[in-house]
């Protein structure tokens, strides 16, 4: 199946069919083709300007698409107003109301339903549980931490059991260590409630330990869409692949099973039927002082030009003969064993099958 | 503290306390003359009294002119917060063409000296009425559609600062959850607005209940505002009455102040 296309199938929540958008002469979103699956947590996942959030409002209901159609449970409502369309969203700066308390904030979205007064109390009290914040009820949104604010916007969201929920970048206010705690709890909440979520975020680590697939954005096109492991082992483009954490990328031809950079370099990589493009290689699968075993087929020496120490991982930069920079990522574990210094000279190598090629 | 910085720091409280001076002394001097028991002005005063307060019940032109302005002022008021409402939506909310120019409009009555406002509006609808041949100035119409126009400044930049102030995904989240366009901008944008709407109508209403020269032009014979009485009245003798009239005046865009100053801060309106 080409990963970019789908075909409709009847269990799915939300169906984006060529969904296009231009504000002036900046296209935001072009020939969007998505089908969300029901109790799915799918991210959409790119840069800024990439048309992930131009896509999610699209959804939502606040931009309507120049072309296309917006499938929410088989019904078009490409332009039906927020209002009437059943889907929550989750803001970035969360957007509580900040003359209402926390009970009027959640409760907001049972009164415009007209939901019965003792009805309104119980489900507010059991949102308000499910995120832990019953206590604070009767506080206003300006007496709250971020964390608070974010679990109360969050709720409201959730308490009109809305068919998708939306979330545009919900934990990208909070410091590392709460967001850390947030998807967690996001995660566990949305898989107990079995709730089709689509999570419109730039970090990809947020969005590969979260969800189930992940659509890959640029300059407003789906650039690949899958589950995060298939996303992240075969990037099927040069973007994306970047995008994902590989880097020594070398431009140069492709032969068979051979790549040439344009330095002289030659790779063994896997066959493509490609003539020209870029290699790419990540930097956790160079191995220093390699085996002495055929699998380790692509074998180089290099010189040590820069360490760069992160805790748990370095990065070595390193110059290879052919004059070719390249970074190779080593455990603390290794290092703590070895000593590399700046100016050493190393032998490293790699495999044939970890070698990514994306051709022009 | 080094010598040179103290200096400087008792000259800098110096100057604002003469300035502050210089600007209160004229306010401060009228309500103290309008307390003094002579009626000739003279320093210092013999005694004091309330006998010119009393003075002012017994002076038909004075209650009158107070009704009027005060009427005036309500109506200006109403009729420039609607018109300041609904020009600071639109200007904030809608992509129009030519929108700086429509905000420059909006405030151009600041611009303009209030006499020349006045003559021109005067102007204005005499070669209407010859147009039209229909009576239309003088009219108490008139009077507070210039009333208006003069107050408008006011009202749309303090309603537009108001709703710029606020984030345009709370009513966005108010639709999201339900609500129509209408009912979220109700039940939302309305009420955290609420102290800039309350601020552009007292500043409004203060500056119609003030002005002179617009009403100078346009008042029907025989009717006066405030500022028109004072002014008549000093044509013809200065006596503590007149100042008694400026104290109450004083008092009431006082309290008109104060109450700005609780329900906004005045430090936000500027």
């Amino acid at each position: 199946m080409d990963s970019r296309r789908q075909i409709k199938v009847m269990s799915d929540k939300v169906v984006l069919e060529g969904l296009s958008k231009r504000f002036g002469r900046v296209i935001a979103a072009e020939d969007i083709h998505l089908n969300v699956k029901k109790s799915e947590l799918i991210s959409l996942l790119g840069p800024s300007g990439c048309g992930k959030t131009t896509t999610l409002r699209m959804i939502a209901g606040f931009i309507m698409p120049d072309e296309g159609r917006v499938l929410i449970e088989g019904e078009d409502v490409t332009y039906t107003t927020p209002d009437k369309r059943d889907t929550a969203m989750v803001f970035q700066s969360y957007a509580l109301f900040p003359h209402m308390t926390v009970f009027d904030n959640v409760a907001f979205g049972l009164r415009m339903r007209r939901v019965s007064k003792s009805d309104i109390v119980e489900r507010v009290k059991k949102a308000l549980t499910l995120v832990r914040l019953e206590s604070v009820s009767e506080r206003y949104p300006g007496q709250l931490s971020g964390g608070q604010r974010q679990r109360v916007a969050l709720s409201r969201a959730l308490v009109v059991n809305p068919s998708v929920l939306l979330l545009d970048e919900p934990l990208s206010n909070l410091d590392a260590k709460l967001r850390q705690e947030m998807q967690v709890e996001l995660r566990q909440l949305q898989r107990e409630l079995n709730l089709t979520s689509i999570y419109v975020t730039h970090d990809q680590e947020e969005a590969f330990s979260l969800s189930d697939r992940v659509v890959v954005l640029n300059e407003g096109r789906i650039q690949q869409i899958g589950p995060p492991k298939e996303v992240f082992e075969c990037p099927n483009s040069y973007f994306v692949a970047d995008f994902v954490g590989v880097r020594n990328f070398m431009d140069g031809t492709f032969e068979a099973d051979t790549f040439t950079s344009r330095s002289g370099l030659k790779v063994h990589c896997r066959g493509t039927s490609a003539s020209a493009g870029k290699l790419g290689l990540r930097p956790s699968k160079i191995v220093i002082d390699p085996p002495d075993d055929v699998r380790y087929i692509n074998q180089f020496h290099g010189t040590v030009e820069f360490l760069k120490y992160a805790g748990n991982t370095t990065e070595v930069l390193a110059r290879l003969r052919h004059g070719d920079r390249i970074v190779i990522e080593v455990s603390a574990g290794w290092l703590s064993d070895r000593s590399v210094q700046v100016g050493d000279d190393i032998a490293l190598g790699w495999r044939r099958e970890d070698t990514l090629a994306f051709p022009e | 503290m080094r010598f040179g910085l103290r200096v400087s720091r008792y000259f800098s409280y110096g100057a604002v306390t003469a300035i502050l001076g210089f600007v209160l002394a004229p306010v401060v001097l009228v309500v103290w003359i309008s307390f003094f028991s002579q009626q000739l002005i003279l320093f210092p005063p013999k005694g004091y009294s309330l006998a010119w307060y009393q003075n002012i019940l017994n002076q038909k032109n004075f209650i009158n002119a107070f009704i009027l302005s005060f009427q005036v002022a309500l109506a200006a008021t109403a009729i420039s917060m609607i018109i300041g409402l609904l020009a600071s939506i639109g200007l904030t909310r809608f992509r129009l063409p030519g929108k700086s120019t429509l905000q420059n409009l909006f405030l151009s009555p600041l611009v303009v000296p209030v006499i020349i406002t006045g003559m021109a509006m005067y102007i204005f609808f005499i070669r209407l009425q010859r147009m039209m041949g229909i009576e239309l100035v003088p009219s108490f119409m008139v009077l507070v559609l210039a009333h208006v126009i003069i107050t408008i400044p006011w009202t749309v930049r303090l309603i537009t600062a108001g709703l710029i102030g606020i984030n345009a995904e709370l009513e966005e989240a108010a639709m999201d959850l339900g609500a129509s366009k209408w009912r979220a901008f109700w039940r939302i944008t309305l009420p955290i607005i609420r102290p800039s709407i309350v601020a552009a109508g007292i500043f409004a209403f203060i500056f119609s209940f003030g002005n002179l020269e617009v009403s100078l032009m346009l008042v029907e014979p025989g009717e006066s505002t405030i500022p028109i009485e004072i002014l008549n009245y000093v044509f013809w003798k200065v006596d503590p009455t007149i100042a008694a009239v400026a104290t109450v005046k004083i008092v009431i865009t006082g309290i008109l102040m104060l109450i700005a100053d609780r329900v906004v801060g005045l430090s936000n309106v500027f």
